[in-house]
């Protein structure tokens, strides 16, 4: 890949919409544009810290002896939560806290509960 | 039906100096009000309310998820945890069912009306109690009922006019459910989104916020409230 990486097109196009079209708009268009920027915003960080997730996946599913060809982990453990094949131990806990953590840091890093969930369960 | 005024949007009414006499009340007004609501009795009731009473909230619950894919792991975690909570004797109540800062109309003086009666339901009325004392509906405020007040003036409103008083057990309990209702709420925009019922912004945005009720639910199913 040569030039503009996807980063920073989308840091641009986010930029843009807030400082050039939100000032033009007010209403229901003026939040709609707001919630585009946002989303922008969220495939940025997915760009960036995606790979995080699929990390710790992976290794709940060495630690679980899941084969990931399967379908995704995290449907894998619902299942068997569901059908109470898994109980829910301190492993399958801390990696559920441990993903949710990293999930949530993609989607909304401003959410106030990502906040205190990072507060207790990081060290 | 009637015409009422006031201010609904959630960000006004917690920021606003006008509304700081009614933020003082409202968690009381609220709690007489559900009561209020609670109070209805069931047989002037329109008929074909939903009943969501005892194990049937469970089982649309989970055959929600299930139509889902089963994609969350810590929606599943959950509903395991309310359905397998031992709980206080059942009662069955009209359950307002969204009952949140931003469904409610206030002017200065305080609660002026409630709105958005779709999700109206046969239930566990603490429901509604702890649905208003979920995060989400905080809008970041650190105050625990809608983001205006506190707890021991929504229970006292609500036992006031009921002469029940809910524990913060109850109230914890149905915090779950309401994290958990988020989640479903969640994965309902997204299907709107992909099936083309109604493919707008807004929707794939919700769709989106999946990994917020996950962390409500992470952080009240291993603790007490807040």
């Amino acid at each position: 890949m040569s030039g503009t990486d996807s980063i920073e097109l989308l840091t641009a196009v986010r930029q843009f919409l807030r400082e050039e079209v939100l000032p033009e708009l007010d209403g229901f268009k003026a939040y709609t544009t707001r919630v585009a920027a946002n989303a922008l915003g969220i495939v940025a960080r997915e760009l960036e810290m995606g790979a995080g997730l699929a990390e710790l996946d992976t290794r709940i599913a060495c630690t679980l002896n899941l084969d990931e060809r399967a379908g995704p982990v995290t449907q894998q453990i619902a299942l068997a939560l569901r059908d109470g094949s898994m109980v829910a131990d301190e492993r399958i806990l801390s990696y559920l806290r441990q993903r949710t953590l990293h999930a949530c840091a993609i989607d909304n890093p401003k959410y106030s509960g990502l906040r205190q969930a990072r507060a207790r369960w990081t060290q | 039906m009637s015409r009422e005024r006031g201010e609904a949007l959630p960000f006004r009414l917690l920021a606003d100096e006008c509304y700081r006499e009614a933020r003082e009340r409202l968690a009381f007004q609220c709690g007489q009000t559900l009561g209020r609501i609670h109070k209805i009795p069931l047989e002037l009731l329109p008929i074909g309310l939903a009943d969501h009473s005892g194990m049937l909230l469970f089982q649309r619950a989970q055959e929600l998820l299930d139509t889902h894919e089963n994609l969350s792991p810590v929606l599943q975690l959950g509903l395991n945890w309310l359905r397998d909570k031992p709980r206080r004797g059942p009662q069955r109540t009209l359950v307002h069912g969204d009952f949140r800062n931003g469904n409610l109309l206030v002017d200065e003086g305080g609660l002026v009306a409630v709105l958005d009666w779709e999700l109206a339901h046969l239930g566990d009325p603490i429901q509604d109690l702890g649905y208003i004392c979920a995060n989400v509906w905080r809008f970041g405020s650190p105050k625990p009922v809608g983001g205006f007040g506190d707890y021991a003036d929504l229970l006292a409103g609500y036992e006031s006019v009921t002469g029940i008083a809910p524990t913060m057990a109850d109230i914890h309990y149905w915090q779950v459910h309401a994290a958990l209702s988020w989640g479903m709420v969640c994965l309902r925009m997204l299907e709107m989104y992909r099936n083309g019922e109604d493919p707008s912004l807004e929707r794939a945005a919700v769709g989106r916020r999946l990994s917020e009720a996950e962390i409500d639910l992470l952080l009240l199913i291993e603790g007490e409230s807040d």
